[in-house]
């Protein structure tokens, strides 16, 4: 059998691992090697995955093996890291991590009590990468990642052995006492042998005691030096040194845990060797961190093992402490004259994949309407805004923006928040929730609302429409409606308000007609009797059961057309059909953007702040302070005593248009506040915006500087500021 | 796996007592969404003795069914939840980043997610 490392055939034996058949041809890596996937030393790219650890992977016939040095990024492999990896989810009582004697011992005890375990061991090719607050514990399972979600997690990973941090441990030749053991049983052949600490299990050596001083030699290890306690050295020539230097445990995965979650045990709960602090030699063989950059920071203040691991980053390497650890603290106890405990462990503490770590991964899921193969058949460019698929425009904005304000255009409005709600104490209830009148509202009458926090920032906003005396249909904008729907239950909730909340936004799609004929449309669509201006009616419209509500953000003549969400497309066609003659088109987003612009509507998020008080967006119309207690009156009260600081204005200027979020530069120089939204206006032939500007002597400038050029101040609603093209 | 399709139903959001108290139409899927929402699948007459009970035909909902197993499969890759192991059971959750309602009624399941997220669903199925 033969596998390729580095394009060169080598043979193995059955069961041998990519590190024992290297060890066969004497072609092993530099370093200390551990044989327990401890160290970073014989790291690979193996059939294309990188950070393959060789001592902990079965050699196959056929393997592509490709060494790369410790402190080195291997070359990403092209393509294959790109492949798609299953993922699993179980659900069991206990997960075991380490299946040596502890782990078994420990997951046939709680087998016995009744409990599903699960024990993971990279020999059973199960290999726990990461542990999770839940308890959660991320495997690789053969080809898959596996998430455990159990109750409580047993790390018995076993200790390692401390590597050697003396000049020279980059040598070829160096193993830990365990490593040689397995090596040597496995038939390789080890040359001559010394130990330094106890000897390896039948392995033929001279044993040698003493302080580890030095190895010797250019590329491969020739000879070891030790120190005795009298201070005298001696040198032994070898082909291989194996070295006992005490024993680290491996509790990363349960330090990554949640104390109380994930418990130790065996030689994972050991107490640990903390080795002399050398006085030379490579601390962290990953980072490549001496002893001597140990003191460089130490010298400028890095007392602490968290600071010292990222100021040199001795630690965060491949191999995520496994050989630097115990000397990072046996370092900071000498210097500092404590032992400080080990630096915190985070996911993961082995490499993934891209794939891997993909695996089971979605990408947020975002709404569509029942239009949304409309659009695209139109050859909309969709965009994702407030959690839906919406259109930004069908390609023509400037036709698109005409159509509305000359003819008649239809708008996919389906993604507004949506809710009913009814009772009792509904009128009581949202008399508190919303800051305008909502008692004095006829039945068939709407009204434009604003939603206010305690702080009295606005929200969300949108209408509030009586169906009957305990029923009230209310909307939210589309990025808002969760929050909304969240607000209005917390409220109905704390206030014991007897209410039934029914959200109906995904329940029902919404189409807005809009423009000078769209009264006409809407009449050959079957809407029988004019609907004036903030009234709904229900009716069928096109033959599909619609709720109608007048009213406007275009600023021309709309009806919002709630009807049920799968009859969107039926709707839509059969109004485009019967508006063919009145050159009904759609428009997308960017359009409406403009056209509220306009008319000075906001935007809630993009005009306004938390802090954007009515006062402040010039929106107290909007409030009745005359009324009983509301959400956010005691704020408006407080704050309504304060001078006004900084109001939400319309400003119009020459083009090009300035970006969103432009400065706003008071004319004495310094800057005033900033643009929230602008647009190029056809038809007042100049760009209109809205800005915050800081006032001054509680005045807004005349004029202010945007992009280096005079704006001017202006009062919005900047077109139709009575408002008569949308009450027509 | 077939496309998930519109689930006609009724919605009703009553009081919590009302609800418990209610008779459902035999042979129908009655999925309690919340303690004071439940929503019967198919064309049924639905009565709660609740005179301020919002009760209104929904379409808002799609679904996909299957057999039980298949359904199981799924979700042991997708949430991070466990499924009851009743013969009978309804849970709702996040399942493959999706929100989803699972009925299950012997060998035979059916999955429920917002029409809205109908082409999403279909997409990670």
């Amino acid at each position: 059998m033969e596998l390729f490392v580095n394009r060169q055939a080598v043979a193995f034996e059955d069961g041998d691992d990519i590190l024992t058949a290297l060890a066969r041809t004497g072609r092993v890596p530099a370093g200390c090697l551990c044989m327990a996937g401890d160290c970073p030393n014989c790291l690979a790219t193996v059939d294309g995955v990188a950070y393959v650890r060789m001592c902990q992977t079965q050699a196959t016939e056929g393997m592509s093996v490709e060494p790369f040095p410790v402190s080195l990024y291997p070359e990403m492999p092209p393509g294959s890291q790109r492949d798609e990896v299953a993922r699993r989810i179980r659900h069991v009582d206990s997960v075991v991590v380490g299946g040596g004697s502890s782990g078994r011992a420990e997951a046939d005890r709680l087998r016995r009590e009744g409990l599903v375990v699960e024990m993971l061991d990279v020999a059973f090719g199960s290999e726990a990468l990461a542990v999770y607050p839940g308890p959660e514990v991320v495997a690789r399972c053969g080809q898959e990642i596996v998430r455990y979600f159990a109750d409580e997690i047993v790390v018995a990973t076993g200790a390692a052995h401390v590597q050697p941090v003396v000049p020279g441990a980059h040598l070829t030749g160096i193993l830990t006492r365990p490593a040689a053991s397995r090596l040597a049983s496995a038939g390789v052949d080890l040359g001559r042998v010394v130990a330094v600490g106890p000897p390896p299990d039948d392995v033929e050596c001279e044993s040698v005691t003493g302080t580890l001083v030095r190895f010797d030699g250019r590329q491969r290890v020739h000879a070891v030096v030790v120190e005795d306690s009298a201070g005298v050295r001696t040198r032994r020539e070898c082909d291989t040194v194996t070295v006992d230097l005490g024993t680290y445990p491996r509790d990363v995965l349960a330090r990554m845990g949640v104390p109380g979650e994930v418990r130790a045990i065996g030689g994972a709960a050991s107490s640990p060797t903390i080795p002399p602090c050398p006085d030379e030699g490579v601390i962290c063989p990953c980072s490549e961190v001496t002893v001597g950059d140990l003191d460089f920071v130490w010298d400028r203040g890095f007392h602490e093992l968290e600071l010292i691991k990222r100021a040199t980053l001795a630690g965060t390497g491949s191999c995520q402490g496994g050989v630097c650890a115990p000397y990072l603290r046996s370092f900071v106890a000498e210097r500092g004259g404590s032992l400080q405990p080990s630096f915190t462990a985070r996911p993961l503490a082995r490499q993934m994949t891209m794939g891997e770590a993909a695996a089971g991964v979605h990408l947020p899921s975002i709404h569509r309407t029942g239009l949304d193969s409309v659009h695209r058949s139109l050859g909309a460019r969709m965009d994702r805004v407030g959690g839906w698929w919406r259109p930004w425009t069908y390609g023509d904005p400037d036709g698109e923006y005409h159509a509305v304000r000359e003819r008649v255009s239809l708008g996919d409005v389906g993604t507004l928040g949506k809710m009913l709600v009814r009772g009792p104490d509904a009128v009581e209830f949202l008399e508190y929730l919303y800051p305008c009148r909502v008692g004095d509202l006829a039945a068939g009458r709407s009204r434009y609302a604003l939603l206010l926090a305690e702080s009295g920032g606005l929200l969300d906003d949108g209408l509030i429409s009586r169906l009957d005396d305990s029923t009230f249909a209310l909307t939210f904008t589309s990025g808002g409606a969760s929050f909304a729907e969240a607000w209005v239950r917390d409220w109905a909730r704390g206030s014991q308000a007897d209410v039934r909340i029914m959200d109906r936004t995904h329940s029902l799609g919404a189409i807005n007609v809009t423009g000078p004929h769209a009264s006409e449309l809407l009449d050959r669509a079957g809407l029988s009797e004019a609907l004036r201006f903030m009234r709904h009616t229900e009716a069928v419209i096109a033959g599909v059961p619609c709720r109608i509500f007048r009213l406007s953000f275009t600023g021309e003549v709309s009806y919002e057309l709630h009807h049920p969400y799968p009859r969107s497309e039926e709707l839509w066609s059969e109004l485009m059909r019967l508006g063919a003659d009145l050159g009904v088109r759609p428009h997308g987003l960017l359009t409406l953007q403009t056209l509220r612009l306009e008319k000075g509507h906001v935007i809630v998020g993009m005009d306004t702040e938390p802090d954007s008080t009515p006062r402040r967006l010039d929106m107290e119309w909007a409030v009745r302070m005359e009324k009983g207690d509301f959400v956010g009156r005691q704020a408006l009260e407080r704050t309504g005593r304060l001078p006004l600081d900084r109001r939400l204005v319309g400003l119009t200027m020459d083009p090009p248009v300035p970006v969103d979020g432009s400065p706003i530069g008071h004319p004495d120089g310094f800057q005033a506040g900033y643009v929230t939204s602008a647009a190029w206006s056809h038809v007042l032939d100049t760009v209109v915006m809205l800005g915050w500007v800081d006032l001054i002597g509680g005045e807004v400038p005349d004029t202010v500087v945007i992009d280096g050029r005079v704006a001017s101040h202006a009062p919005h609603p900047f077109y139709d500021p009575e408002g008569a093209r949308a009450r027509a | 796996m077939p496309a998930p399709e519109i689930l006609p139903g009724v919605r009703v959001v009553a009081s919590p007592s009302s609800l418990a108290a209610a008779a459902w139409p035999d042979g129908m899927p009655v999925l309690p969404l919340a303690d004071d929402e439940v929503l019967v699948l198919g064309e049924a007459s639905v009565e709660v003795a609740d005179p301020e009970a919002l009760i209104l035909p929904e379409e808002g909902f799609c679904g996909v069914t299957m057999e039980r197993e298949v359904l199981e499969a799924w979700m042991e890759r997708e949430a991070e939840w466990p499924l009851p192991t009743t013969r009978a059971y309804f849970a709702q959750g996040m399942a493959a980043g999706l929100p989803v309602k699972v009925w299950v009624d012997g060998g035979q399941a059916l999955l429920v997610t917002r029409a809205s997220l109908s082409r999403d669903l279909e997409d990670r199925l």
